[in-house]
């Protein structure tokens, strides 16, 4: 073997990462002896860089780097760590300025934090979710005690991110991306919706809005107002949550706060136990953590499972115990679409190639090879445009609402104001106005989703999507129409991705069939403005199908809310899970 | 419109600051994918090195050369980032042959814009390779396979899979070097 064909083997392992010991100071002897084979490998390095680069390089993934790298940016300069600049400048007179001290870098919008919890809260309605738990053994806890002095984890400003969100609206900002690092000691003003936060010792947070929260430090959480749920498993212990009135730490392993915007505390032990620490300085923001000295009382107020107090501070401390509701704990976020995975071509996303989607509460992403597609066997539009695609077709029209295309299906389909209660009709004389769909092969209902719809949506539509009727075709006993008003995720939700270039054909009269949108005239327009497809999980359930009960097709109305007319471009079955039996009915 | 969006940046308008990280993000990954040796993750240091330009950008000049001054930066990311790759004690023997990071140092004065340049001939290239070559590029860096997985997939050796890849980073290397030698620039 001579150094060519052995340096070729050892770098097709190098770049596998199996290289072993005596692999890495055989190529590093080759290299050190033929400089035509060090060149030739910087030159293997830097296009084996380029290809992992160019294989990320898709519109979606670039926007998920811009919104990352933006969710990074401090809102207080003394947050950056200044000496990184000042080697800077001692290194590069093109950057170097005379004067190296902290130069005044933008502020971002200050806003009064109290005035705007307070709006929050009285303008937004916050419902109530109920789970069930299943008991488990408490865990071991430290005898209680006063609080043991311990030196603050160190902290990681990058660590702490958000783990996944459910419907999060943020004040004043876009949503932050999964996966997003949170900044620190930087007000986070959850105007709807949920977020999961997770800590890197293994604790997470289930925020749910409205809310205002900082992460503190990669062990502490400060929650002004709002309610959050926590998880704090073996290695997380001595995860804190700072209200304006106590400080709540972590015994293991479960526990909820709600903090009012009085500042009422009230703590909810549901596995395991947590000491309660008074605030010295109750009333104010919440402090930070201890720095040596203590922001603190000492004693603690010991709870465990089962147990529930509040917290307040008029005047002067007082925890009262209340009523202890299990069902306040959110152990998760609701099964949802969580993204999409799409093509790209011509400026967006084009042709589904996944689904990634939490069904109960796992999440799992399913390739396009596995869903199951459907046909429209029925349309009858509202007014105006039916179908959007490429310029023109070659086959049938239909055949729109077949393929896996994000761009293009049939559109403005028509509605009703008052959910059907019996068997839509699909025929040409008093037909109902609305789509049906047939599945490729029955879709089974089980937890969480089943179908999935994507609507296109542009800004000046209504932002959490068209509301629209799915109804059974056929009516049984126990089958109704479910409405649905917010899709799973939204136009601003950063897993939407933006579509590419796509036409709408008008048409010259309203379509009362399949048969009249194949013949009925149609002139193409090509849209200008930037559309974004949004989705939303369809759980059977909720149309009152059983488990295991397997679903032919189903039939789509837009619920004439307003002006605005959904556009199901793609409507696809999840495939069965495989552990449920098809002990159900067909429909 | 930079400038402009710069200026935005400066009076607090922070959503501004998009713009900018719209307009470089592709070059200065481009380039840092290239420079940075093995360990470092690429989109870290670019990150930082936008959150560093923010922090600092009362102290660049508008009207100079903005991008110069991003990448002074990145640069100066990069090495540290090396710096305490290297103090790694078993650095070496994980990641890489110093040799190999001394030669990407070295080339490290090269103009970012070549590497914008490189990576779209590197896409045209990847282009002209047939379906049945292409697949492995798609399965090693998009779908990041394992090689046995591989092997299955093409019903070969993995020895074979590996020899595959070897002649493919080949194929495309020289293809890269033979149009930016066409373009005028530097192989």
């Amino acid at each position: 073997m001579n150094h060519q064909e052995r340096f070729a083997e050892l770098w097709a392992d190098y770049l596998e990462g199996e290289l072993d010991e005596a692999g890495v100071a055989g190529l590093r002897e080759l290299l050190a002896r033929d400089k035509a084979l060090l060149k030739q490998a910087a030159d293997l390095f830097q296009l084996h860089r380029m290809l992992g680069l160019v294989a990320s390089d898709d519109p979606a993934r670039r926007e998920e780097f811009v919104r990352d790298t933006l969710a990074r940016l401090p809102v207080d300069e003394d947050q950056f760590v200044v000496g990184v600049m000042e080697q800077v400048s001692r290194q590069s007179p093109a950057v170097a300025r005379a004067d190296v001290q902290p130069a005044g870098a933008p502020t971002a919008a200050k806003f009064d934090v109290k005035a705007i919890a307070a709006t929050v809260v009285a303008l937004c309605a916050v419902a109530a979710f109920g789970w069930w738990l299943r008991p488990e053994a408490p865990s071991q806890v430290p005898p209680v005690g006063t609080e043991t002095a311990s030196t603050p984890a160190e902290f990681d400003a990058d660590s702490v991110r958000l783990a996944s969100q459910s419907h999060a609206r943020f004040f004043g900002e876009v949503s932050l991306p999964v996966g997003a690092r949170l900044s620190p000691r930087r007000d986070y003003v959850l105007m709807n919706g949920l977020v999961e936060l997770a800590f890197p010792a293994g604790a997470s947070a289930i925020i749910e809005g409205p809310a205002v929260f900082r992460v503190l430090t990669n062990e502490c959480l400060a929650l002004d107002v709002g309610r959050c749920s926590v998880h704090a498993p073996d290695g997380a212990e001595g995860f804190r949550v700072e209200t304006p009135v106590t400080r709540v730490v972590d015994r293991g392993t479960r526990f909820t706060v709600n903090v009012s915007e009085l500042s009422e505390t009230e703590v909810q032990v549901i596995e395991g136990a947590a000491d309660i620490y008074r605030q010295m300085d109750a009333g104010r923001r919440s402090a930070a953590p201890d720095r040596g000295g203590s922001a603190a009382d000492r004693t603690a107020i010991r709870l465990t499972d089962g147990d529930a107090q509040k917290f307040t501070h008029v005047g002067e401390f007082s925890a009262d115990t209340i009523p202890f509701d299990p069902h306040t704990y959110r152990r998760r976020l609701p099964d949802r679409v969580v993204s999409y995975s799409a093509t790209t071509g011509e400026g967006g996303a084009k042709d589904l190639l996944s689904v990634t989607v939490q069904r109960g509460g796992q999440v799992v992403e399913i390739p396009v090879e596995e869903l199951i597609p459907s046909e429209a066997i029925w349309f009858k539009g509202s007014a105006g445009a039916y179908l959007c695609g490429d310029k023109t077709w070659s086959g049938q029209r239909r055949s729109a609402a077949s393929d896996w295309s994000l761009i293009s299906g049939l559109i403005n389909p028509g509605g009703s104001e008052e959910p059907l209660t019996s068997d839509p009709v699909l025929a040409a004389d008093g037909g109902t106005p609305g789509m049906a769909v047939r599945f490729q092969r029955p879709v089974v209902n089980g937890p969480g989703a089943d179908v999935v719809l994507f609507d296109l949506q542009t800004f000046a539509n209504p932002p959490e999507g068209d509301a629209f009727h799915v109804s059974p075709l056929r009516f049984r006993e126990g089958l109704r129409t479910h409405t649905i008003r917010v899709f799973d995720l939204t136009i601003e939700s950063p897993a939407t991705l933006d579509l590419a270039d796509f036409y709408v054909h008008m048409f010259k009269r309203p379509v009362n069939s399949l048969e009249e949108l194949e013949t009925v005239a149609c002139t193409p327009q090509r849209q200008v403005v930037r559309f974004r497809a949004l989705a939303v999980g369809i759980n059977l359930s909720d149309l009152g199908y059983a488990d295991g009960d397997e679903v032919d097709g189903l039939f789509f109305q837009d619920a004439l809310d307003d002006r605005h007319y959904v556009d199901p471009v793609l409507v696809v079955g999840l495939p069965n899970r495989g552990t449920a039996a098809h002990s159900g009915r067909r429909d | 419109m930079l400038d402009a969006a710069l200026q935005r940046v400066r009076e607090g308008d922070v959503a501004a600051f998009s713009v900018v990280v719209r307009r470089f993000e592709r070059p200065l990954r481009a380039w840092l994918a290239a420079q940075a040796p093995p360990g470092v993750d690429v989109d870290e240091i670019a990150q930082r090195s936008f959150v560093a330009a923010y922090t600092r950008l009362s102290e660049f000049a508008l009207g100079t050369s903005f991008s110069a001054w991003l990448f002074t930066i990145a640069r100066y990311q990069l090495k540290t980032e090396t710096t305490r790759l290297r103090r790694i004690a078993d650095y070496h023997t994980r990641y890489a042959p110093d040799l190999l990071q001394r030669e990407l140092e070295r080339r490290g004065g090269e103009a970012p814009e070549l590497w914008t340049t490189r990576i779209e001939h590197l896409q045209a290239c990847l282009e002209t390779l047939g379906e049945h070559l292409r697949r492995f590029i798609t399965w090693r860096y998009v779908e990041e396979i394992p090689l046995e997985e591989m092997a299955a997939r093409s019903e070969r050796s993995v020895a074979a899979v590996k020899k595959q890849l070897w002649l493919l980073r080949q194929k495309l290397l020289h293809c890269v070097e033979a149009r930016m030698a066409a373009e005028g620039g530097r192989s």
